[in-house]
């Protein structure tokens, strides 16, 4: 399929090339199975794609330098 | 209190994605995992900002990104409490694209689980459980999700 059937904003056109209405109920039978498999069927992508990642130590925490006592 | 109890001083949960827009919660929203202590402010600058991440792409028959999320967790590691132990000053979540189209509406939730200490008493380093979640919706289907991640003050993380 091409981009032919979608206007500039992806709005799916009809065949008469005014784009779809919002609302299902106006939508024949046969444009909703269209719908269903052209709009609304997907390949879906979710893969974590980057990272940025450092890593630290982890010293002891100084004692007597606050009011907060290590456990 | 004790410098190895580390809480959460800042939010536990926002909204990311609202029907198909970014959150106006996103750009103030923030959690952390700091020492348990009446001064947990006097921390250290952390020693830099780790960052995840991926995106929620749907491609429809017509070739067309319907649903394009990208999303970035970003955590600040190794903040010092009197030079020790490895906290997180800030952690959040960057949504730098959101791309919803015709007949898709996305929902997305971060939430945050109570901090905890994966190291010692004398040198903690935090632990943060973190959940993003919600919907995919369309006319013909829903599809819910959910993405947890535990990040660490020493940079460490871990997905699941």
């Amino acid at each position: 399929m091409g981009s032919q059937n979608v206007n500039q904003e992806g709005i799916p056109l009809r065949g008469d090339g005014t784009p779809f209405p919002e609302d299902p109920g106006q939508w024949s039978d046969a444009e909703r199975t269209y719908l269903q498999t052209y709009q609304f069927g997907v390949n879906k992508s979710f893969e974590l794609e980057e990272q940025e990642v450092a890593k630290a130590d982890v010293p002891d925490v100084s004692r007597g330098e606050g009011g907060s006592e290590i456990a | 209190m004790s410098v190895s109890d580390i809480v959460n001083m800042a939010q536990a949960g926002w909204k990311i994605i609202e029907d198909g827009k970014p959150s106006a919660q996103i750009s103030g929203s923030t959690c952390n995992a700091v020492p348990h202590v009446d001064d947990w402010q006097s921390l250290s600058a952390p020693q830099g900002t780790n960052r995840l991440s991926w995106r929620l792409q749907y491609t429809n028959g017509f070739d067309i990104d319907v649903v394009l999320v990208p999303l970035e967790l970003k955590w600040e590691y190794a903040a010092r409490y009197h030079n020790g132990g490895a906290f997180i000053s800030n952690c959040w979540l960057h949504v730098p694209q959101c791309d919803v189209k015709w007949g898709y509406n996305v929902n997305l939730d971060f939430k945050v689980r109570n901090p905890t200490n994966a190291g010692s008493d004398s040198a903690p380093n935090a632990r943060l459980p973190i959940s993003v979640s919600g919907a995919v919706t369309t006319p013909f289907w829903t599809d819910n999700m959910e993405w947890d991640f535990t990040v660490y003050g020493d940079g460490n993380w871990e997905q699941g």
